[in-house]
């Protein structure tokens, strides 16, 4: 597949013959979809029909017409080992980088080109040359709710990168092709305000993972990655039209719901808008919403450090240019949700309205 | 420690920085530390990174803030071996004087003075829990 010797591709080109061997094993299960990944065409092959379900519904909505399959571009393909009784073991070789935290490995190979992600229960393998994913799952059915909300993360968001959009922690909501980014640190409040402004009329790209592009004509594009969101399941009162269709976490295993708004509110699910304004949220326990205008640099900062950590050798000077440009250009506020999510709903939606065309 | 006639430049290979309302964040890429300087320290920022000389620096926040020369002075050249320090500025060999224009933060301002002071940010545990470190790679060939 890569021309390359295992020591150097870290075992890429073994996973991706036993995909092959697990696709032609059983013909039956393999699911091909194409979906647009920041506005490209990506082959998903996944082998095993309950893996497929299980992963391929918070990327529902970047679904699209069959792509050609001989041109470059990404291309995923994941099975099922119990599914199929295909295996693969990751050849033991001596990393470039090696990084562990919670019973999770990763481990670059080839001018860290390839990227190797180990975990107990699946192998996942990047090509960052050729944008190919390759790898297993133990099984389709044991998947968490947080798996399910946002399949192939870090893979993805290293396939973004590739593709000049780079993966922010931000929920993004749009009217007619415009978009507020919801900024903040975990528990500020972003995903409630996304779905406030779905429910209240606004189109949903995301509750706390979007890509940014930068366009050479200076807009900033915002693309959907997960059209998921998980929500405390105490917190799901607040919308009771979205509480009764929420997967409802196991007990003592996991301690946040999940919902796919797709399912049921597909016409408000985007793929893409162009940035228009900036909201850091701050979750302040007011009855009313509230919403002021931001100091830029706390907007830059809540952006930032989380880039800097999370990609944090993949963060350079053109990327802090980019995220600079994005908080130096667009207006900045700051908002504390109220009690109504009709109000945030309409603040958000004010916002729109008031940012430059 | 640096002297009145040093100039100094950003050090550009590892570090970019932005001013963002009158605060100044710089950010060491090699090191993965940004560093904030707000108030009179941006202002500092701002002119060595126009060309100024830690003296001409040095008179654009006595001018401004209303204080006492050699205090500027003092702690300009105790700020510029800060960044120096953290490797945020390097001295820019033979740069001869240039005519700095002036900045819109140069006039008189109502705020009190305060000493620069870099605020340092490295602690990113939190964040390293979650997602691990990447090293760039921009093989794939872009359109």
């Amino acid at each position: 597949v890569t021309g390359i010797g295992h020591d150097a591709d870290g075992g890429f080109a073994l996973v991706q013959a036993a995909f092959e061997r697990a696709a032609a094993s059983c013909p039956g299960e393999v699911r091909e979809s194409w979906l647009q990944l920041a506005g490209r065409p990506a082959r998903l092959r996944i082998v095993g029909a309950a893996l497929a379900e299980q992963l391929g519904e918070a990327l529902a909505h970047l679904r699209e017409a069959a792509g050609d399959e001989g041109a470059p571009g990404p291309g995923i393909d994941l099975w099922d080992r119990a599914a199929t009784g295909v295996d693969v073991r990751a050849p033991r070789l001596k990393p470039e980088l090696d990084w562990q935290t919670h019973g999770c490995r990763v481990s670059t190979f080839g001018g860290n080109r390839f990227l190797r992600h180990e975990q107990p229960t699946r192998l996942l393998m990047l090509d960052r040359g050729l944008l190919r994913v390759a790898g297993a799952y133990d099984s389709g059915a044991g998947l968490t709710l947080e798996e399910r909300s946002r399949p192939l993360v870090r893979m993805l968001a290293q396939v973004y990168q590739s593709l000049a959009t780079r993966r922010v922690h931000a929920g993004l909501v749009a009217r007619a092709g415009r978009g507020v980014l919801l900024c903040g640190p975990g528990g500020a409040g972003k995903t409630s305000c996304a779905l406030d402004g779905l429910v209240g009329g606004l189109d949903f790209l995301g509750d706390d993972t979007v890509g940014i592009e930068r366009r050479g004509d200076g807009s900033l594009v915002g693309h959907s990655l997960y059209a998921s969101a998980r929500v405390v399941p105490s917190h799901l009162a607040r919308w009771p039209e979205l509480a009764l269709r929420a997967i409802r976490p196991p007990a003592g295993e996991e301690n946040k719901a999940l919902l796919f708004p797709f399912r049921f509110l597909r016409q408000r699910i985007a793929r893409r808008a162009r940035i228009v304004a900036l909201v850091l949220v701050c979750r302040s326990g007011g009855a009313r919403t509230r919403i002021a205008r931001a100091p830029r640099v706390d907007v830059f900062r809540a952006l930032v450090p989380g880039e800097v950590d999370t990609q944090r050798f993949g963060f350079d000077a053109e990327d802090f240019a980019g995220l600079t440009d994005l908080v130096q250009t667009r207006p900045c506020y700051l908002m504390e949700p109220g009690r109504e999510p009709a109000e945030v709903a309409a603040g958000l939606g004010r916002l729109l309205d008031e940012a430059p065309a | 420690m640096p002297s009145a006639d040093d100039r100094f430049r950003l050090n550009s290979g590892d570090v970019v920085a932005d001013i963002f309302d009158g605060e100044a964040i710089l950010m060491n890429l090699r090191r993965r530390i940004y560093h904030s300087l707000s108030g009179s320290g941006a202002v500092i920022w701002s002119r060595l990174m126009a060309g100024a000389s830690l003296g001409e620096a040095a008179d654009a926040i006595a001018r401004r803030y209303g204080i006492e020369r050699t205090t500027a002075a003092e702690d300009v050249l105790a700020l510029a071996a800060r960044l120096v320090e953290e490797e945020l500025l390097v001295p820019a060999a033979g740069a001869a004087p240039v005519e700095v224009a002036p900045d819109s933060a140069d006039g008189p301002s109502s705020d009190a003075y305060s000493p620069p002071f870099l605020e340092k940010f490295a602690d990113m545990k939190e964040i390293l829990a979650v997602d691990p470190p990447v090293p760039g790679f921009k093989g794939f060939a872009r359109e």
